[in-house]
């Protein structure tokens, strides 16, 4: 019965996702000055909680079969597509309430982080939530591109946010430059790809492509295209603007930047590489899979290595990210239905997680102005809270169960043995354990008092930029409207430092990892992320939904293969990386160690040199990237 | 024309990413960026156009022989070209921000970000 009630009402609620947030914006650009901070604090929050619960509903009636939205009505005529179509599945409308959810936490967050609330903060906060929903439910390869940059402008404007410091100057400039670049790339695939095929419809596009042999314009459209999306997946070598933007965003930006932005570019690549590649004839899966699965073995290890090195709390989680992203990418690219799954659970725990880390980080921040690990050494008292979340958050990504970042970790374990590859769990283990350790090591130094307070080094990491020390004092050019009653409150909020954190910015981190915790609890939830990746990963199927020149099959066609999750083994497994985890932290902080710890430093000195902040080097990259994906993709669909 | 065009859409991207490789001034740098995306939109025009092709109006004219080129493809530009504008004019005004603060616009003494 509510099944059906929600099949019916399913074509108000997909335009409604979209719409909702994009109007609660423009009512905050255009009208915030006029509302009172806590009554435009508390519109923005409540848009952004209506667009998690639409998309929530979704997600659950695109369970089994996906949802065609036609924009005007204009259906496909006899397979030929004239409209834009949204096509949702369970999968993207998963992704997009993710994105809610996390939008909904850190404008929670925002009640106290900023000191003076600002309308046009939360305006971009909410069309960027418009646009990721849009990106996660389009059918439609430009409506793909255009919800790509609008969520990449809008994060150029978030980081820049705090303008009156040059660290998040930089880190926009690298941002904007790099992420435009990639777009323009995106476009001229989406160019080519219209002149090989005279559509711009994904489904359209891969049935035109089908049983075809690839050319040489089809392989340069798929190297632009996926190369501009791995841009914003911070796939190696496309990576490195995301450690300058996490490292210099405020707070509640990082929060969406970590646990949604990054993971669309790699959603992107696959849907993408599934509705459009996928069907080009001549064996193209296995050869495109070492590529992919090559990318993301070099992520998530240099982003751990990354990690390890770094200092800088911001930057170290950005780092992290970067790691979890190269295990996605792993998953995703075993082209495997239960890869996929295993990547799409680990996306919403991980995300859900790092969001809590990036949330506590904020609290350090915005109650000891800093967010140097060397310099915050002992200065945990009185943060217990804190603290607790930012170990528990460490041990969850590490997979400790039953959290549903273990569940994912299982599916994509399993996934690697039957594709042949069971030495990935090697390769996944040790991104997982370095990243998480080197979070636990920060815990320990600036709750526990471990270690020692100065860094061993002048090498081994970032220093805390000025920028960092009074992000939440922001200077007088930056404070927009900064009225009496605002520098009021600012003063009052300095005056009450080293007092307990306010609740609003402690509780947020500890909500997510309680949602996490119980999608880990729900039964099923394999069988079920197992089924939508199925369906998401059925080129056939999303092109007759879509052109609806067959009856939409069953969900009972799908096969969803038993999986060995809930194996002993698979516990013992995550209960291993946690202890090596723990290790690694142990280790860090032991005094005795320092000589492992120089050698280190030494060993990997190439690699944070490299990393050297400059815009130029960026795009140097960059187009090397671009180059050697023209040459691998030659290679996979020759 | 079509070598033409797809020359200078190569010609076009590549000299603006060696321009922003290589700039030592932040205005410049969005300026190449603009270059570059410039690329994109004559790729796209290229890519709609169809010799002889007239305008693809089809109201209140009268009747044109022969056909008309892709408007689709023109639509893609055009809305290239807004994503072009606000990208430029927030870099543009970061760039502003830099000079303020930092007193340089040299992309290269701005490494805050790092040490």
């Amino acid at each position: 019965m509510t099944a059906v009630n929600l099949v019916v009402s399913t074509s108000a609620v997909i335009p409604a996702s979209v719409a909702v947030p994009l109007g609660g914006a423009a009512l905050m650009a255009g009208f915030s000055r006029f509302l009172p901070r806590l009554a435009r604090d508390l519109i923005a929050i409540a848009v952004a909680l209506a667009t998690t619960a639409l998309t929530l509903i979704l997600t659950a009636a695109s369970a089994g079969h996906p949802l065609i939205y036609w924009f005007s009505g204009w259906r496909p005529a006899r397979g030929m597509v004239i409209g834009i179509d949204y096509a949702v599945g369970p999968l993207g409308a998963g992704m997009a309430s993710l994105a809610g959810v996390l939008a909904s936490a850190a404008l929670v967050y925002c009640l106290r982080y900023f000191d003076s609330a600002r309308g046009r903060h939360h305006a971009l906060v909410l069309i960027f939530l418009a646009a990721s929903v849009d990106f996660c439910l389009t059918g439609d390869l430009f409506n793909l591109f255009v919800a790509f940059e609008l969520v990449a402008v809008t994060a150029f404007a978030l980081t820049a946010y705090n303008a009156g410091h040059p660290a998040p100057l930089q880190g926009a400039i690298n941002f904007a430059v790099t992420n435009s670049l990639g777009g323009m790339s995106v476009l001229m695939g989406v160019g080519f790809l219209y002149a090989r095929t005279g559509s711009l419809n994904l489904a359209q596009i891969g049935q035109t492509l089908a049983g075809r042999h690839a050319d040489a314009l089809v392989v340069v459209a798929f190297a632009l295209l996926t190369g501009g999306f791995l841009v914003k997946a911070a796939v190696v070598p496309f990576h490195f603007w995301l450690p300058d933007a996490y490292g210099s965003a405020p707070i509640p930006v990082c929060v969406l930047f970590a646990g949604v932005m990054s993971e669309l570019g790699l959603f992107a690549v696959i849907r993408v590489w599934v509705t459009v590649f996928s069907g080009l004839d001549g064996g193209t899966g296995p050869r495109m899979r070492a590529v992919l699965l090559g990318l993301g073995i070099l992520t998530a290890v240099i982003g751990a290595v990354m990690a390890l090195a770094q200092v800088h709390l911001k930057r170290m989680l950005a780092f992290l990210t970067m790691s979890h992203l190269g295990i996605y990418l792993i998953g995703a690219g075993l082209l495997t239905p239960l890869g996929l799954a295993g990547a799409s659970l680990l996306v919403i725990g991980d995300g859900l997680a790092k969001s809590a880390l990036f949330l506590g980080v904020g609290v350090v921040q915005h109650q000891r102005a800093s967010v140097s690990e060397t310099r915050l050494h002992g200065a945990g008292r009185g943060l217990a809270v804190t603290g607790v979340t930012m170990a528990l958050g460490a041990l969850l990504l590490a997979d400790l169960p039953p959290y549903v970042s273990s569940a994912g970790h299982g599916l994509l374990v399993d996934a690697a043995e039957r594709a042949g590859l069971p030495w990935m769990e090697l390769v996944v283990a040790f991104s997982v354990v370095a990243s998480s350790g080197a979070v636990l090591r920060a815990a320990g130094r600036i709750w526990l008092g471990w270690g020692d307070g100065e860094s061993p080094g002048p090498d081994t990491g970032t220093a805390d930029d000025p920028g960092e020390e009074s992000e939440s004092e922001p200077g007088p050019a930056s404070a927009e409207g900064a009225g009496g009653a605002d520098s009021g409150q600012a003063e009052r909020d300095r005056a009450g430092r080293r007092r307990r954190a306010p609740l609003v910015m402690v509780l947020p981190p500890l909500a997510l990892l309680a949602i996490g915790l119980g999608l880990g609890l729900t039964s099923g939830i394999e069988e079920h992320a197992t089924a939508a990746a199925a369906a998401f990963s059925d080129r056939a199927a999303y092109a007759t939904a879509v052109l609806g020149t067959a009856p939409v099959p069953p969900a009972g066609g799908i096969a969803v293969p038993p999986s060995s999750v809930v194996s002993a083994g698979g516990v013992l497994t995550d209960l291993g990386q946690v202890l090596a985890a723990l290790c690694v932290a142990a280790v860090a902080l032991d005094r005795r160690s320092a000589g492992l710890r120089r050698a280190l430093a030494a060993g990997t000195g190439w690699l944070r040199r490299l990393h050297s902040g400059l815009v130029g080097d960026q795009v140097t990259w960059l187009t090397a990237g671009l180059a050697l994906l023209a040459a691998l993709g030659a290679a996979a669909l020759h | 024309m079509s070598v033409l065009a797809y020359g200078v859409v190569a010609w076009l991207f590549l000299i603006g990413l060696y321009g922003v490789v290589t700039s030592r001034n932040l205005i410049h740098m969005v300026v190449c960026v603009s270059v570059a995306q410039s690329a994109t939109d004559v790729l796209l025009l290229e890519i709609g156009y169809r010799t002889g092709g007239h305008a693809p109006v089809f109201v209140s004219l009268p009747a044109h022989p022969g056909p008309a080129v892709d408007a689709l493809m023109q639509a893609l530009a055009l809305t290239d070209v807004v994503v072009g504008a606000a990208v430029t004019a927030l870099l543009l005004a970061v760039a502003v921000q830099v000079h303020k603060r930092a007193g340089t616009l040299d992309p290269d003494e701005l490494r805050a970000t790092r040490e």
